[in-house]
């Protein structure tokens, strides 16, 4: 019975059974993390078997109706594929009764009760989805053509967002004091404060559990990143490269939304500047916390010391971001702009991906450590099979993620890692550890000519959007 | 890095491959190429040491080719052929074992293809290909013609110095290159292709053998380059080098090549295409029609594994929308990958390669049964996907080995959308649906119709691609005949384009 108690606090709130503490979490024996780890992969297989609609079929296809070891799991994590799989055609034709239905075959919430008939854009229908259930929809980029829809809810965001201010706030092999939530720190983001991108829905928790109110959260752009807007950016660049501009109509639903849109253009530059001023003037000295993709704070950091702004922070703010590679390009010695910049030496790289609630900080030694409610697996590219959980493999990677209690966890990525199970690292952390050459197997592949652009494109491709729609409309 | 790459790389295979230049065989100075991604390591002559002599640089030279008569050419296509075949020729084997490992068809297709080359370098095939895409008497000499005006025009087809970038999905490809360059009697050089480096320099070299100082044999040369060399390519693909190049292939490597396109040099591209099939209502006529048109879709989508742009990838039915058609269709389905299964093995397979993308994206519409149902394709073996939705899968432009999507729609016009610049073969059941389409489809962007169940197999002696690309290899002279007592003369009357003095007492 205590064992079961001890499993449900883990799965609930991982630090938290490890009493808050980074150094507890990441200290633990193989031994103790797989028992952990199997015995919350079965609760959470039991649990979601018979609820969620997806799992079920490719769990019946499989034949597969027990776990009985960690590698069991692997021909049921999804891929990608899964969380585009409805008909493109579901978003043009505005039939989002059957996109919630499709989306319902993913999450144990029921969603049937969402009234969605008169959306009539997908920023419609995510922000339908957000007034009128749990959920806090993830979107992709899209730029591969066709948008993923993650259904995250906004309780697994506030239990992700705790997790992550253990994983970066604390020092392992430090004692550190025990968080008290909401932290009231300080949090700027340089982005849009809003919007179905991982890490501006993420904002909302940011503001709950850290920034404690929206006073204390500050964002580059007060609106919301429009998600119809990332889509035609798609299509516009595909368009474009395919010659074929002129064909690429733009539907009524978005042009009649021009007005909103050159307001969010105009308004942009204006928007910056204030923003400047704000770190400036207001936060200036303060502890900040800030998370965003390195290529943001790369940017962000660029352009505060032109206009004279360095060391701007008090030296204990906090700053996560992911690491190069994936498709990112900076320049050599970019994280030192950075830290020039903001004033503080803790910038957590980290390795993660909107599917994922959890990340893999970056310990002193360039690794990536796995934290204890991620089960990683390291799989053949061709056979989908995965590699010993032993030694050191590289491979595709994939995971099961715990930490959701209403959506499968399990998911396979595109990303080519190395990834260490044993010795263990020198920083003293006792699990796996993924290696810093991370690069995206379509990177490897030089057969395809289709071009690919990374989710750290956005900005750019919205930015392009933008100009695009409001040309074509004047 | 990591030991398992390295282990991979060693366990390749090594090939050793040579150049031809104009009846010479050169295999010193050479270069390791390929690696993993091309399935083999193989050597070849460092082609910068040869830049200078790949091209032929004084077109004069082509001169002795016009010492042959067409009936010599045909005679040494013919001979050629009978030299050409798989069991006796040792470059053919070599290159059969060398493309088993590179090439993304499987060893008994590619065996079917190189034990089709005595038919493709036959008499009949090269006068049928000569005759109908060029016109013999063209090649032969000048064809006079009288004109309004009175002059006679003497047209002739001459030959050009053409660089060949040829494709590798298929060994024909590299062959039917060294037979439009003998019949147009033009010099050619050809790019072989990673994942086909041997076939053009196995017919080469048979051509060598046979008859090395013959102007045909002369007048081929067969190199590799790595594409997209830039260096090399800059200094080479030039107007005084080539008047013409063929691109084959993937969208990239065309754009690539159009870099170098330029007054003097011109493009034949070859570009990528797909291909779709649309199937009538009358499919549906009984249970033993509908076998049938299974069996010729079937062919249409696994004929030489889909490696194809002729292969259908998405096929159109008109068998309507609703409960009753949509399970017509899924039967339809069901036997077209039964039929598919059952082709004989030189004409599909079981794909060689697993594309892991595909497959996941095919697992994926699986799991969404209201929309889709496929059939097969647990065990990598092909699948066929019915949509139930009047539209194409999403990730239609990626479907291959052997996975093909049934797309069911109520009005004919529906295709259309479909059908655009890169449409190639469209596959028709039954006859009657085809010549009601044709004009209206042509004028979209689709380039050649046929019977349900022949895209793979089109006639050679036909244009490509909606262009005459046998044809275009030609460089068309003119020569005037003008006599002033006839034809007005500029100095006299200033009046052009006027008809002849005969002409006009005439009427």
């Amino acid at each position: 019975m205590q064992a079961e108690a001890g499993l449900d606090a883990f799965l609930d709130d991982p630090s938290g059974y490890f009493g808050h503490s980074l150094t507890r979490m990441m200290g633990n024996s193989r031994a103790d993390v797989d028992a952990l780890q199997l015995a919350g992969l079965r609760r959470r297989f039991g649990r979601f078997r018979g609820r969620i609609g997806m799992l079920d079929k490719l769990a019946d296809r499989q034949g597969i109706h027990a776990i009985d070891r960690l590698d069991d799991v692997v021909p049921l994590l999804f891929g990608h594929e899964i969380y585009k799989s409805y008909p493109a055609s579901l978003l043009e034709k505005h039939r989002f009764r059957e996109l919630t239905a499709w989306l319902n075959k993913l999450t144990t919430h029921d969603l049937s009760k969402a009234d969605v008939s008169s959306c009539r854009s997908i920023d419609d229908w995510l922000m339908t989805m957000s007034r009128e259930t749990p959920m806090a929809v993830v979107h992709t980029s899209g730029t591969g053509g066709t948008m993923s829809f993650l259904p995250w809810t906004k309780a697994e965001w506030r239990r992700c967002i705790t997790q992550f201010t253990v994983l970066s706030f604390q020092r392992f092999g430090q004692p550190a004091p025990l968080p008290r939530y909401p932290m009231n720190i300080e949090c700027i983001y340089p982005f849009f404060r809003s919007g179905g991108l991982s890490h501006t829905v993420l904002n909302d928790a940011v503001v709950e559990v850290i920034a404690g109110g929206e006073e204390r959260f500050h964002a580059a752009y007060p609106g919301r990143l429009s998600a119809d807007l990332l889509v035609l950016a798609a299509r516009r660049r595909s368009a474009a490269a395919k010659g074929e501009l002129d064909r690429l109509d733009i539907s009524p639903e978005l042009a009649a939304r021009r007005e909103e849109f050159e307001l969010q253009q105009r308004d942009m530059p204006g928007h910056v500047a204030r923003f400047f001023d704000t770190l400036r003037q207001r936060l200036a000295g303060q502890r900040i916390f800030m998370l965003a993709a390195s290529h943001m704070l790369y940017g962000l950091a660029e352009s505060g010391l032109k206009q004279g702004m360095q060391n701007l922070f008090s030296a204990d703010s906090v700053i996560i971001s992911g690491g190069g590679g994936k498709g990112m390009v900076l320049p050599d010695g970019w994280s030192e702009t950075v830290k020039t910049f903001f004033g503080t030496r803790n910038l957590v790289l980290s390795y993660g991906m909107s599917e994922m609630a959890g990340q893999f900080a970056m310990c002193d030694h360039g690794h990536y450590h796995c934290p204890p409610w991620i089960i990683p697996f390291v799989l053949d590219p061709d056979t989908a099979k995965a590699l010993p959980r032993h030694g050191t493999v590289t491979g595709r990677f994939a995971f099961y993620d715990l930490l959701p209690d209403t959506r499968w966890g399990g998911f396979v990525s595109g990303d080519e890692v190395t990834l260490s199970w044993d010795p263990p690292c020198p920083c003293g952390r006792t699990g796996a550890y993924v290696h810093s050459n991370i690069q995206r197997l379509s990177d490897r592949r030089t057969d395809e000519g289709e071009e690919k652009l990374s989710c750290a494109a956005a900005p750019e491709a919205y930015a392009e959007a933008l100009d695009f729609l409001n040309e074509g409309l004047v | 890095m990591d030991p398992g790459l390295n282990m991979d790389e060693e366990a390749l295979q090594t090939f050793d491959a040579g150049i031809v230049i104009r009846g010479e065989w050169i295999d010193d100075h050479r270069i390791p190429f390929g690696g993993r991604g091309a399935g083999i390591r193989f050597t070849s002559p460092d082609p910068i040491r040869y830049l200078q002599r790949l091209p032929l640089s004084n077109p004069r030279a082509m001169s002795d080719l016009h010492t042959l008569s067409f009936a010599d050419i045909a005679d040494y296509i013919d001979r050629l052929g009978r030299r050409l075949t798989l069991a006796d020729n040792v470059h053919l084997q070599q290159a059969l074992t060398a493309s088993c490992l590179t090439s993304s068809l499987t060893p008994s297709l590619l065996r079917r293809g190189y034990e089709s080359l005595p038919h493709l370098f036959s008499r009949t095939n090269a006068v049928e290909i000569a005759e109908s895409t060029i016109g013999i008497a063209h090649l032969e000499g000048w064809v006079e013609r009288r004109m309004n005006d009175g002059r006679t025009v003497s047209i002739r087809a001459f030959g050009s110095r053409t660089l060949h970038i040829v494709a590798g999905n298929s060994p024909l490809i590299s062959a039917l290159s060294i037979l439009r360059n003998a019949i147009t009697r033009s010099d050619a050089l050809i790019k072989t292709p990673s994942n086909d480096p041997f076939t053009a320099l196995a017919i080469a070299r048979t051509m060598l053998e046979m008859e090395p100082g013959h102007p045909l044999t002369r007048h081929l040369s067969v190199a590799y380059w790595k594409g997209g060399d830039e260096a090399f390519e800059q200094k080479l693909y030039r107007p005084q080098n080539f008047e013409k190049i063929v691109a084959w292939g993937g969208f990239a490597s065309v754009r690539h090549v159009t870099k170098y396109i330029q007054p003097g040099l011109e493009l034949i591209s070859l570009d990528p295409k797909r291909s779709v099939s649309i199937i009538g209502p009358e499919a549906f006529a009984s249970d033993p029609e509908m076998r049938n048109v299974a069996l010729r879709l079937a062919a249409d989508i696994g004929g030489m594994n889909q490696e194809g742009c002729v292969n259908a990838r998405v096929v159109y039915v008109l068998c309507g929308s609703d409960a009753e058609s949509l399970a017509r269709l899924d039967r339809l389905g069901q036997y077209t990958y039964e039929a598919m299964l059952a082709l004989p093995e030189g004409v599909s397979t079981a794909p060689k390669a697993v594309n892991a993308d595909l497959c996941a994206l095919v697992d994926a519409a699986r799991l969404n049964d209201e929309w889709y149902h496929v059939i097969g394709g647990m065990n990598r073996e092909g699948a066929i996907i019915v949509s139930h939705l009047s539209e194409p899968v999403d990730f239609a432009a990626q479907l291959g080995k052997r996975i093909a999507n049934l797309v069911p729609i109520d009005d004919v016009e529906d295709v259309f959308r479909a059908v655009d610049a890169y449409t190639q073969t469209v596959g028709v059941y039954p006859e009657s649906l085809k010549t009601r389409l044709r004009d209206r489809m042509a004028l979209v962007g689709a380039q050649r119709f046929t019977s349900l169940g022949y895209a793979v197999l089109p006639s050679l002696a036909a244009p490509q691609d909606a262009i005459e690309s046998t044809r275009e290899l030609c460089r068309w002279i003119v020569c005037e005949d003008c006599d002033p007592a006839v034809t007005a003369p500029l100095w006299t009357d200033g009046t052009i384009f006027k008809s002849s003095a005969l002409e006009t007492v005439a009427t």
